[in-house]
């Protein structure tokens, strides 16, 4: 490890362990009452003590976000390629969804319990809602800005539509793919959660309300500390595709140790 | 595409009064007025003029790119109306695909035109083997130094068994000693497979070099204000740019570009 590296591991985590252990002190020192914040300790306490609730209702927030996540993905790709392929399509379609991206999105949960039900499905139908716009806007701007002399060559070749779209727009455009999806996933938890608020017997989004109405504030923080680690666990997944991608694009070549010594 | 050839021409590419005029509501520039000009088969030309002046533009309506306003391009006796498999493009970036390989890069317009992989590789190994790059096959162009891109964006025009090459300022980008180099290359390529040359740019030195014929353009709207023959023999040693007739001419040409300010 270099010491840059370690540099930048070291500094956020000494910031990190300093805010900790002042709310820790401070809290202890000034008999601060727990309902209102709990020390460090006693959120991990409650963590222990609630361990196999908490274990219990990871899945079904977990699960949809994922559900979510996925659909949206698979769907804005699939509108973005539509509307890259035909300009009709576009010209009908984007500028309403530029328009409904401006409505704060939260706002609709209500009704997506309305129409969809207190189960599972107003949940992911709500994730998807607010996961897929990130997608959409960033696929279409990717396909859109495609180097337009590669386009020219295609053209060039009597390239047809579709492989211009599969063989050069659409691998060109996956580093805004993949940057979408970063923004999306974290999206996606947004809206389960918001969703459990409203309308849920299981889940995390759950289970703070729940210990929020018992004032079991040391039991609210243990949550949002698992959500925590289910956002960091999804988010590892993407930045792994991520590196996956940029070693594909020859930004970054397969191995560290290879990579060191070209920097050299 | 045998048809395409009308024996051995002296106007294989041929521009008939073409004029190009960018309509944008009351603001119509007028970018080509009037070019008229041939290229005959296997002669290597230089479209020399100032930015702006619409080299670009012209290229882009022989390759079928564009639409002219007015007249009309033949290449091998067909008329232009769409682009077409024998003509073969690079830009001043090479604009490789950057998940492909030099190699795949290369083969990159037959996956386009669907024609047989198997029956190519040999030949873009050739080509690859033939601008120096034969250690390079399986790099991406991440790992390669510009004046290799441009040598894979060379070999990619080549590869299609096309008749006619038109190059658009495809070494502006480079540095002056790499640059040298791929006139280099170009010389030699040249050399060995005979293809129909138009070449823009706005090096004048450049243009001498490599060319049979120079043809210098005026400012915008862009005409013809000089043919000019390079009188070198070929094949031609870098040496001859220091020699006093080489820059004579450089000297000339440069004065015509500049008799329009």
């Amino acid at each position: 490890m270099t010491i840059t590296e370690l540099r930048g591991l070291s500094l956020p985590l000494l910031l990190f362990f300093s805010i900790i252990i002042s709310w820790e002190f401070v809290t202890w020192y000034t008999d601060y009452p727990k309902s209102i914040l709990p020390r460090p300790t006693v959120v991990v306490l409650a963590i222990y003590n609630n361990w196999t609730l908490l274990i219990k209702n990871i899945m079904p927030t977990a699960s949809v976000a994922i559900g979510g996540f996925f659909i949206a993905t698979v769907m804005g790709l699939f509108l973005s390629l539509l509307m890259n392929y035909s300009k009709l399509i576009k010209d009908t379609l984007y500028p309403n969804i530029v328009g409904f991206q401006i409505v704060p999105k939260i706002a609709w949960a209500p009704l997506f319990v309305l129409w969809l039900g207190i189960e599972f499905e107003s949940r992911l139908g709500f994730a998807v809602f607010i996961s897929i716009f990130p997608i959409i806007i960033s696929m279409t701007a990717g396909l859109q800005n495609t180097d337009p002399n590669l386009i020219r060559l295609c053209n060039s070749l009597a390239a047809n539509k579709l492989q211009t779209l599969f063989l050069v727009r659409f691998p060109f455009s996956l580093p805004y793919l993949i940057s979408a999806m970063k923004m999306s996933i974290t999206l996606s938890m947004i809206g389960v959660i918001v969703g459990e608020f409203i309308t849920s017997q299981q889940g995390l989004g759950f289970l703070i309300l729940v210990a929020s109405g018992k004032l079991e504030t040391d039991l609210m923080l243990a949550s949002i500390l698992f959500l925590c680690l289910i956002g960091l666990f999804f988010y590892s997944f993407i930045a792994f595709a991520s590196y996956r991608l940029e070693v594909w694009l020859g930004e970054k070549s397969e191995s560290f140790t290879k990579e060191k010594k070209g920097n050299v | 595409m045998a048809d395409h050839r009308v024996s051995r021409s002296n106007s294989y590419v041929v521009a008939d009064g073409v004029e190009k005029i960018f309509d944008r509501g009351k603001n119509q520039t007028v970018v080509l007025g009037s070019i008229d000009c041939r290229v005959g088969e296997g002669e290597f030309v230089s479209l020399l003029g100032p930015s702006g002046c619409g080299k670009s533009t012209l290229l882009m309506i022989i390759a079928g790119l564009e639409i002219p306003t007015k007249g009309s391009i033949l290449v091998g006796g067909q008329p232009m109306t769409k682009p077409r498999e024998d003509i073969g493009l690079m830009f001043q970036d090479p604009t490789l695909l950057p998940w492909k390989t030099a190699l795949e890069n290369v083969l990159f317009p037959i996956k386009i035109l669907r024609r047989n992989r198997e029956k190519y590789l040999k030949v873009a190994v050739d080509l690859l083997t033939r601008v120096g790059l034969e250690q390079f096959l399986d790099k991406k162009p991440a790992q390669l130094s510009g004046g290799m891109k441009q040598r894979v964006a060379i070999c990619r025009a080549l590869i299609y068994e096309t008749d006619v090459l038109l190059m658009d300022e495809p070494f502006s980008a480079l540095d002056a000693i790499t640059r040298d180099e791929m006139n280099q290359v170009i010389m030699d390529l040249w050399q060995d497979y005979k293809k129909t040359g138009l070449f823009v740019t706005h090096s004048i030195r450049e243009a001498v070099y490599l060319s049979d014929r120079v043809l210098v353009m005026s400012a915008r709207p862009g005409r013809i204000i000089e043919d000019f023959d390079i009188p070198f023999e070929r094949p031609r040693s870098f040496s001859i740019v220091d020699t006093a007739e080489f820059n004579k001419i450089c000297g000339y040409l440069r004065g015509k570009i500049h008799s329009q300010y």
